[in-house]
């Protein structure tokens, strides 16, 4: 809708381990070069899993800035701020929260997974179901399009869709519409008045989807329109309501995973994080202790890198060279499990 | 720093050295923050006050969509 917006955000964790870089950091770093990016910390987030303990969420806040900058998210490029001190994210959650339906949080896949995986606690609360709906007012409140995520949270950006959708097709009702839209139509300029007209005809007569992305691309080129008439231009190319909420995009990077020490998720409450700033020997220590293909007892085992920790730091780490001998090694036995680890 | 040199003579690229290899400028980069916390604070203050700014211009239309337009 306006120039390319990215937003993500983070819950605070404290400080973050290879997993948050390799996972998600790496990427912020990468998009902040090409488009206008915001990053947060979701501290009401926090509060919607853990709020029985809210001691360390300040703490962690910083820790995790700490960790964001020494990624290189440089504060030129990158806003960087805290969910809770953008009071307005509450305000569009609470208004949000006026047309959507229940059925539409209640059916969000995460939800009854989670309240299962985190039966330690009372999870059948107002907040946590309200959840995705913060989501989408974090997003939306930035018109932002692009939003990278894990493949975990791809169904909640549908869903912010959804609403984005829902609100507008409620709120982008106007009186006199379609004159107001032509009128805006006509500030274009007589050229790309033209071009636009083409366009919108083709997409509305013949369903031509090309058409709708290159209409949307003239007007996000176009620098002088006001904010009322913007909004009337793009709702026009579908239909006969102006878009205050514009869809945002998953963006889905192909991120390395990284799993812990152990093979299971890397987290620091797991015990089997390396941290992403860690103590060089600290380093050597947690690698030389990983666990490895359990089948490989002995020296002489063969084993299989699919079943070992250390595998996929290899293919984050290591040459294809490296890769090779690592695999042939391994599953004939020809390397030990310190070998590989040194490699 | 490791001792595993002249024992696998072979090794270009341990993932150990490369993971450290790979911290050393995140240890750099972090420094003067932890130097001078200050720096993080205005970093974050400016942030939101950006995003606020931001924030805001949505809200108006969000506001005034839903009949709160009092001005």
């Amino acid at each position: 809708m306006f120039a390319d917006r990215v937003l993500s955000g983070m819950r605070p964790t404290g400080r973050m381990h290879i997993g948050h870089y390799h996972g998600a950091l790496k990427n912020w770093v990468r998009l902040q070069e090409e488009h206008e990016c915001l990053f947060f910390a979701a501290d009401w987030h926090a509060l919607t899993t853990h709020y029985e303990a809210p001691e360390d969420i300040a703490a962690s806040v910083w820790e995790m800035f700490i960790d964001w900058l020494a990624a290189g998210l440089d504060p030129t490029r990158s806003t960087m701020f805290i969910q809770s001190r953008v009071m307005e994210h509450a305000e569009l959650a609470l208004l949000l929260g006026m047309m959507t339906p229940i059925g539409w949080l209640e059916r969000v896949p995460t939800y009854k997974d989670q309240q299962q995986k985190l039966s330690d606690r009372d999870l059948s609360t107002y907040g946590f179901l309200g959840y995705p709906l913060m989501q989408g007012a974090d997003i939306l409140i930035y018109r932002a399009n692009m939003v990278p995520v894990g493949e975990d949270q791809v169904s909640h950006v549908e869903l912010v869709r959804e609403i984005a959708r829902r609100f507008n097709h409620i709120y982008g009702r106007e009186h006199g519409f379609e004159d107001k839209a032509k009128a805006a139509v006509k500030k274009l300029g007589s050229k790309k008045a033209r071009r636009y007209e083409e366009l919108r005809t083709a997409f509305q007569e013949k369903g031509d989807d090309a058409a709708l992305e290159a209409a949307r691309d003239l007007l996000n080129e176009t620098q002088n329109l006001a904010l009322g008439d913007r909004e009337r231009l793009f709702g026009y190319l579908e239909g006969s309501r102006r878009v205050i909420l514009p869809e945002p995009q998953a963006l889905l990077t192909e991120n390395p995973k990284v799993p812990g020490l152990d093979g299971q998720k890397m987290s620091k409450s797991y015990g089997n994080a390396i941290l992403m700033r860690e103590d060089p020997a600290e380093v050597t220590k947690k690698v030389r202790t990983m666990q490895t293909d359990p089948a490989r007892v002995r020296r002489t085992d063969p084993g299989n890198p699919e079943h070992c920790p250390v595998w996929p730091l290899h293919q984050i780490y290591s040459n294809q060279a490296t890769r090779d001998w690592v695999v042939k090694g391994c599953t004939t036995a020809g390397i030990g499990c310190l070998e590989c680890k040194q490699r | 720093m490791h001792d595993r040199g002249h024992r696998l003579p072979r090794v270009q690229a341990a993932v150990i050295d490369a993971i450290i290899k790979e911290q050393a400028p995140l240890h750099e980069r972090a420094q003067k923050f932890l130097d001078d916390p200050t720096l993080v604070r205005n970093i974050v203050a400016d942030g939101c006050e950006r995003a606020r700014k931001l924030a805001d211009e949505t809200m108006r239309d969000v506001r005034e969509a839903m009949g709160l337009a009092y001005d």
